[in-house]
């Protein structure tokens, strides 16, 4: 099978699902036209619209699936979406969240929410009426993702974060460390709720050691090591559920804080290891880990297993190429 | 199926068909730079291939484009590189190109691409069953 995946690389996950496909002995490129600081290179050609547009004629010909991702495609107004189609070419499409976050359905259940990285409502209606004009299915991370677009599409599956283990050795939390490390990495601040945290954070130096590290505009790989010196790990305290960052650092052995939605907790396999915790609680979570060293270990150990189990890219590439046999 | 996981495959980004010859470019230059190729191979499809044939392959050695190539212009190409034979049977024509990494990787302006013809055959269909090209990277 040859796999087409554009053109928008988000928390690595293209590149992760185009090396697990190709370790299963399909063609897979990752073609991404978003190059940031965070550096993301594996099983992708960075590029640009115009290269991509360029080689168009020569992709539609070529490839068996076009696996789009983040609601963009490689012509303005999807006009190649109807040439595929046309092909005969199966297409899925691949919503990450923001591209897809209706601010008034996102608050429904969740006040923390922050939205302002979304389109606005008009403009997401108006982008997920075209393109479910030709792409019938679409991919979702999880539940909180799926009622953005569930109304859109005839199937939407919901296909778990993938990640490479192979990359990350645990390294669990000393219990006998006298100064904890926590650490929160946002790129978007008003999305992850920094603010909180670290109000959090500066009320609980008053009573407690420990060292605080915010990371900011570090390509991935740096980002990684540093990760490793953690003791606690502090993810986003407003979405409602968790994201990339919570299963990088599960798999390296460490506690996460994020706070998953009430009404979300049973969508997500019941093993799920993540401390709960929003903006009015993240300080006493915070403590509470702070406070027991061996609880720290143990979810360690418990989120190594639970990405093991739920997030390995070769747990997830077999459900997604039972996604791909079913398209139409 | 074996593990693809090493490799990389690019589409060209230029391919000209006329009678039994091929031309055909590819941008190498977006492999990152802490990359090292050590093997590159040229695929091409052999869909209705029904007798032996001798295949010839030669560098462009000029600019092109698929348009300046339909109004008859042509690019100038270096001697003979490699000669091949190709049976009936075979279902992909593969040319070792690496001698070419460096050239198209780093040299972008004196990546023109290469020149493919195999003698007396019909491979129209290559328009749309474009020949690609196999990447080893460590």
């Amino acid at each position: 099978m040859k796999v087409f995946h554009g053109i928008i690389e988000i928390a690595g996950q293209m590149g992760i699902l185009c090396g697990a496909l190709k370790k299963k002995g399909h063609i897979a490129v990752g073609y991404n036209t978003f190059q940031s600081y965070l550096g993301y290179k594996d099983h992708l050609i960075n590029t640009d619209m115009f290269d991509l547009q360029d080689m168009f004629k020569h992709m539609l010909n070529f490839y068996d699936i076009f696996h789009y991702h983040y609601g963009t495609t490689m012509w303005s107004q999807f006009n190649d979406l109807e040439l595929i189609k046309k092909k005969g070419k199966k297409m899925i499409m691949h919503h990450w969240g923001n591209d897809v976050r209706f601010h008034d359905l996102a608050r429904i259940n969740n006040s923390y929410v922050y939205t302002g990285d979304s389109p606005s409502n008009k403009d997401i209606h108006q982008k997920l009426s075209v393109i479910s004009k030709y792409i019938s299915e679409a991919i979702v991370q999880d539940y909180e993702v799926l009622p953005y677009v569930s109304k859109y599409y005839k199937k939407v599956h919901v296909l778990p974060l993938a990640i490479d283990l192979r990359k990350f050795k645990p390294f669990y939390p000393e219990i006998g460390k006298k100064r904890p490390l926590i650490l929160h990495a946002p790129t978007n601040p008003d999305f992850k709720g920094t603010s909180y945290i670290e109000t959090a954070i500066n009320k609980l130096k008053s009573t407690h050691q420990f060292d605080y590290k915010r990371i900011e505009k570090m390509n991935h790989t740096q980002v990684v090591e540093l990760y490793k010196e953690a003791d606690i790990i502090v993810d986003q305290v407003c979405c409602g559920s968790h994201g990339l960052l919570s299963v990088e650092s599960m798999a390296l052995g460490k506690p996460v804080i994020a706070f998953i939605r009430p009404d979300l907790i049973d969508r997500f396999p019941g093993d799920l290891p993540i401390v709960n915790g929003n903006p009015d609680n993240v300080e006493e979570k915070i403590k509470m880990l702070l406070d027991n060293p061996m609880c720290r270990k143990n979810l360690g150990l418990k989120g190594r297993k639970y990405v093991e189990k739920h997030h390995s890219r070769d747990v997830v590439v077999e459900r997604l190429l039972a996604i791909y046999s079913r398209l139409t | 199926m074996s593990s693809l996981e090493k490799k990389m495959f690019f589409l060209p980004n230029k391919l000209f068909i006329r009678k039994d010859r091929i031309y055909v470019s590819f941008n190498l230059s977006v492999i990152p730079s802490d990359m090292k190729v050590t093997f590159m191979e040229l695929h091409i499809p052999l869909i209705k291939l029904s007798k032996a044939t001798n295949v010839y392959v030669k560098e462009i050695t000029g600019g092109w484009s698929e348009k300046m190539m339909k109004k008859g212009i042509f690019p100038p190409r270096s001697k003979l590189l490699k000669q091949m034979k190709c049976n009936g049977r075979q279902d992909n024509l593969i040319i070792d190109v690496t001698i070419f990494r460096s050239k198209w990787r780093l040299k972008k302006k004196l990546n023109h691409g290469i020149y493919v013809k195999l003698k007396d055959t019909n491979i129209k269909y290559l328009e749309e069953n474009p020949p690609y090209l196999i990447i080893d990277t460590i």
